[in-house]
């Protein structure tokens, strides 16, 4: 017989009490293994050893004479409101458990459907560039707040000498770092822009990158002419009164 | 190991009878204490889970179900207040129960033996202690207070087979943490390390 496995299944039933006539074979084992017996006898002494310590802890200690007068005034003593309240209340939802579930479930069907995904789009390389007139136009779900503007200014010519060169190549977006684009029409005050050779007010299109700090330099503004190596101040795009729209 | 009581206690209680309930506090306070005392190892500990284990069937004997006895009800509802009390305040009296032990081994055997015994009982105490709690429950019920498997898993509302299942893994727990050379079944290879 396969003395492990016997072994451990007369430590189980020695237990529980359970051998009896049909643990025969078991027994007639364990008459000949001496390995199984000291088991099955460590097993019976262990949990008499484990009797009397569970006997130690409780052994000769009693309540206390006057436990029963204290549990005589705590039972007869008015319950406060509070407590009787949240008793209460506790058993009434501990009743209404099903309904509890059922309400929670509907709410959250309900909160779940009312929720609206709005999808975010990745610009590929074959979306047209954001500087083209037809980006500019287009109204986005990210800028649609800011269409008013963009309608109230001329539509700006794509200059052929840069944008149609660089075409889609314009924006290569880093692998790493946050780049934001602002695609509407900016308006930069000229004495800032003073080391940039414009003629009469200055509107001009402006592409402002924002990079991470982590991002070793900024390579967004190289080639656009229209735009200086400088930093430069941004004017908030509605027009101040006086200045030219 | 079901604890007598008079056929119509429960239902004197209802009634309102003080004398009925003082009965009944007699007749289940040592159960119910020792259970207390089992798990806290905590006299004063216990004494307060009696006390909030009574008025509360006091404060419920609406109900309780007269033609059942409480005092599988009531050994649930102290088992309930000790682990919540020990998981709060986790501080067991160990010098009491060192005390205990050491005062009741018995003293006319060998020396050898009295050391022996006295460690074994003391890695029991504190392998019981170590137990998770559904383990010591079980242990409680069954090897202290006698209880039959069926008992004990109506106490600790489980099935039987669960009952026999925390046993079987909380005295392997036990076996584990006593000595190696008591664990050590007669014939097994011995593996002898030569220092050179």
């Amino acid at each position: 017989m396969n003395c492990p496995r016997v072994c451990r299944e007369l430590r189980w039933l020695a237990r529980f009490g359970e051998l009896g006539p049909s643990s025969e074979p078991h027994l007639d084992h364990l008459a000949d293994c001496a390995a199984c017996r000291y088991e099955v006898g460590f097993d019976r002494a262990m949990v008499q050893q484990l009797r009397s310590a569970l006997a130690l802890r409780v052994g000769g200690i009693t309540p206390s004479p006057d436990a029963w007068e204290r549990i005589l005034r705590r039972a007869q003593a008015p319950e406060p409101v509070a407590a009787r309240l949240w008793s209460r209340s506790t058993a009434m939802l501990g009743r209404l458990r099903t309904a509890t579930a059922v309400a929670g479930t509907g709410l959250a069907l309900v909160l779940a459907l009312n929720m609206e995904v709005v999808p975010v789009a990745v610009p590929s390389a074959s979306d047209p560039a954001p500087n083209t007139p037809t980006a500019l136009t287009t109204p986005t779900a990210s800028f649609s707040d800011d269409q008013h503007l963009l309608v109230e200014r001329p539509r700006l010519e794509p200059r052929p000498d840069t944008d149609e060169e660089l075409g889609d190549e314009s924006i290569v977006p880093e692998p790493e770092g946050l780049v934001m684009q602002l695609d509407a029409p900016v308006i930069a005050r000229p004495e800032v822009v003073s080391d940039v050779p414009v003629a009469g007010s200055l509107v001009t299109e402006i592409r402002v990158g924002f990079r991470s700090p982590l991002s070793p330099e900024s390579t967004f503004f190289d080639d656009t002419p229209a735009v200086m190596a400088e930093p430069i101040d941004v004017l908030p795009s509605v027009p101040e009164a006086g200045e030219p729209s | 190991m079901e604890t007598k009581q008079p056929n119509d206690l429960v239902e004197r209680m209802q009634r309102g009878d003080l004398d009925a309930f003082e009965e009944f506090f007699n007749t289940f306070k040592r159960p119910v204490y020792g259970t207390a005392l089992a798990i806290t190892r905590d006299p004063f500990l216990a004494e307060e889970i009696l006390q909030d284990c009574f008025v509360k069937a006091y404060k419920v004997r609406e109900r309780l179900d007269p033609a059942r006895s409480p005092l599988p009800w009531l050994q649930r509802v102290t088992i309930n207040l000790c682990y919540s009390r020990v998981s709060r305040r986790r501080t067991l009296a160990e010098p009491i129960t060192s005390l205990i032990t050491n005062l009741v081994v018995d003293l006319a055997a060998r020396p050898d033996q009295v050391v022996e015994s006295r460690e074994v009982l003391e890695v029991l105490q504190r392998g019981i202690d170590a137990l998770p709690s559904k383990q010591q429950t079980a242990i409680i019920l069954y090897y202290l207070h006698g209880y039959s498997l069926a008992e004990a898993a109506e106490i600790a509302n489980c099935h039987v087979g669960t009952m026999k299942s925390r046993l079987h893994y909380a005295l392997k727990a036990l076996r584990i943490r006593l000595p190696v050379e008591r664990r050590l079944p007669v014939g097994a290879p011995v593996a002898i390390r030569v220092h050179r």
